[in-house]
């Protein structure tokens, strides 16, 4: 086919100056227009190869880039904390959640719910978007958090249950082995090692690879549907026991299929939240011979929950923007002039 | 910065439809994007009916993996590449934590780097600005991870059938060892090894090594071909489609010397990245991180960038037209 097509094409060469830059070369829709005897012809043409000076690995203005982004993505993070009151908020919830540890295991809930919360105020487009502490709000965000929790332990059950027997396997062939040397030892095994081996070894190595297999599709497939559920949930658009709507789910995957990007870069920056986050308290925890221990839900609050609520509200955001999940109260127009 | 500014020359080519006699003259042009309304003024320097061109340059390996091995420090040589470079290196550390994340972004940055030094674009790392590009890469990256294990299947089925024979005349092996040492066995040791677990590995072992180079060397450059054709028409659809796949077959074996060559510098690379991570990670937590830039330095970036120069090559010497492929967009 193309040796067909090379036989009539015909080549020319054209050369303009550095100060015109011509970004697209895809020849997918390039024109040469020429003007012969005061009539203009487009010829459709497409790039063959250029000469222009090598190429360089980043270009000058690749500099206001990822890093630029993140300055200024964590400047507007932190910049509700500039408000005394917002940070007394916080700071508030976060000296009751330090108590709270002692009385009774209700922080993971509180904070969650807490953190859906932003997340909803960053999806609908809020001027504020730190939660308040009314009585009936923190039960709302305990209500929320409960069911986020309950949800998110339902999703990840098989993938438990799946790891879990598929570990048993690997002890019971453990066990099995120890077995079968005590009785041999006694004399009472028929059996050679070599045959026993060879019926389990494929196993072993079976069950370790769909153990693999199984947390890959957990990680690909299930996480970034879960947090877009978690989302719609947020939200309030839809009822905690949606979560397991077969409905819901096919949706919350249609919207991943459609914008994986922002769904994964989301993904991206919470994995290294949690991961610094670690890092931060284990040193912390060292440091201090474990005394930080007594307001670790507050430094929690602060370092991951407020990040991770936000970089989800971003995304929530992204998701409104783009209509992929429903518009809350307000026209797409003014929504988009707010933010 | 420059004073004068530089001339860029473009070699066009028109299709078919465009008669001998109608080309177009000698002179003042412009070149216009129909899509975007971009306008270039230049000059039309010759019209000429195109040659014949054969791939007749024998891609010497020496200086190809010379040329390629210099390839390694170019972004290290320019101001702004050394912190993009960086940061890109800092990123994929970060991701080091959760390898399989880190894995699906690396790949996915390649095929930008691929498709940037194909189009000859004037700048090859493929721009990284919020973080939905980097999501971008991730999600191109487990598309191009699950394809290629799609691709592997015949061959991860063949060794594991052949696998099985080998473990079991290992496990042979192993049983008459035994025997020897509580001495029901009379059969000396070469004795054994000739008579039984030689005939008996040497097939399957011989067997399992031809499978494995065999299809590797075909499937694997056929795979990147592939991706390079995703990364013009970004349709994924195309790995599954069948004439494609022939016609990259075709690509190959017609400049299978370049693309062998590609090949072989993408096996040294993955070489060179995997000693260097075994050898990093006996330093503790920080070598992880270490192993990672380490993997991305002499692993990811230049086998990116030698399969970039294949696609070029290829574009050149006009096996692969990017322009068939961005216009089924």
């Amino acid at each position: 086919m193309h040796d067909k097509q090379d036989q009539t094409l015909i080549e020319a060469e054209f050369s303009f100056d550095d100060s015109q830059s011509l970004k697209v070369l895809d020849g997918s829709s390039l024109a040469l227009s020429q003007q012969i005897d005061g009539e203009t012809i487009d010829y459709p043409v497409s790039v063959f190869s250029t000469t222009s000076s090598t190429a360089q690995f980043a270009g000058t203005n690749d500099m206001a880039n990822l890093w630029q982004h993140v300055w200024i993505e964590f400047g507007k993070m932190l910049a509700p904390f500039k408000n005394v009151v917002n940070f007394l908020l916080v700071l508030g919830l976060g000296i009751a959640l330090n108590f709270l540890q002692w009385a009774i295991q209700l922080n993971a809930p509180l904070a969650r719910g807490w953190r859906l919360d932003i997340v909803r105020r960053m999806g609908e487009g809020s001027a504020r978007i730190v939660p308040n502490l009314l009585p009936l709000s923190i039960w709302r965000y305990f209500r929320k958090g409960l069911v986020l929790i309950v949800m998110r332990a339902l999703y990840f059950l098989p993938h438990a249950v799946f790891i879990f027997l598929s570990s048993n396997q690997f002890f019971l062939k453990l066990k099995d082995i120890a077995l079968w040397g005590f009785s041999k030892m006694r004399g009472k095994e028929e059996e050679a090692i070599v045959d026993y081996l060879l019926r389990t070894l494929p196993e072993f190595a079976f069950e370790l690879m769909l153990q693999f297999v199984v947390v890959l599709l957990y990680m690909v497939l299930v996480w970034p549907i879960y947090r877009i559920t978690m989302i719609k949930y947020a939200m309030g658009q839809i009822r905690g026991y949606d979560f397991l709507n077969p409905a819901v789910f096919r949706d919350s995957a249609r919207i991943y299929t459609k914008d994986p990007a922002n769904v994964l870069g989301v993904y991206f920056f919470t994995l290294l939240i949690d991961f610094v986050v670690t890092l931060i308290i284990f040193m912390l925890v060292s440091a201090s011979l474990g005394f930080i221990g007594l307001v670790l839900p507050m430094i929690v609050l602060f370092l991951q929950h407020w990040p991770k609520g936000y970089a989800y509200g971003m995304l929530a955001r992204q998701l409104v923007q783009k209509g992929y999940i429903a518009n809350p109260k307000r026209g797409k127009e003014e929504y988009n002039q707010l933010l | 910065m420059t004073a004068h500014p530089k001339t860029h020359t473009l070699r066009l080519t028109f299709p078919s439809s465009v008669n001998e006699e109608e080309k177009p003259a000698i002179g003042p042009a412009v070149l216009i994007d129909t899509q975007t309304g971009q306008r270039v003024t230049g000059m039309v320097l010759d019209v000429a009916p195109k040659k014949e061109k054969r791939d007749n340059q024998i891609t010497k390996i020496i200086p190809y993996f010379s040329k390629q091995f210099n390839a390694i420090w170019l972004p290290l040589s320019e101001k702004y590449g050394r912190s993009k470079y960086l940061s890109i290196a800092a990123i994929y550390a970060s991701m080091s934590i959760t390898v399989l994340i880190g894995s699906f972004f690396v790949r996915g940055w390649q095929l930008g780097v691929i498709y940037n030094i194909a189009r000859r674009m004037p700048v090859i790392a493929p721009s990284i600005e919020k973080l939905a590009d980097v999501g971008k890469f991730i999600a191109d990256g487990i598309l191009l991870i699950f394809i290629k294990f799609l691709y592997d299947v015949p061959k991860i089925l063949f060794l594991v059938v052949f696998g099985f024979e080998l473990i079991e005349a290992g496990l042979d092996f192993l049983y008459w060892f035994i025997d020897f040492t509580f001495g029901d066995e009379t059969k000396s040791y070469f004795g054994y090894l000739k008579e039984n677990s030689l005939p008996e590995m040497k097939e399957s072992f011989i067997w399992q090594l031809i499978i494995y180079l065999v299809y590797s060397t075909i499937v694997t450059p056929v795979f990147k071909i592939m991706s390079m054709k995703y990364a013009f028409s970004r349709r994924s659809a195309i790995f599954f489609n069948g004439k494609e796949i022939i016609d990259s077959l075709r690509v190959y074996y017609s400049r299978s010397r370049s693309t062998l060559a590609a090949y072989l510098w993408d096996l040294l690379v993955t070489g060179i990245g995997s000693l260097l991570t075994l050898f990093f990670l006996f330093i503790p937590v920080l070598g992880i991180f270490a192993a990672a830039f380490a993997r991305f330095a002499f692993t990811h970036w230049p086998k990116s960038y030698g399969y970039g120069t294949l696609a070029r090559i290829y574009i050149e010497t006009r096996v692969l037209d990017p322009a068939k492929y961005a216009t089924q967009k």
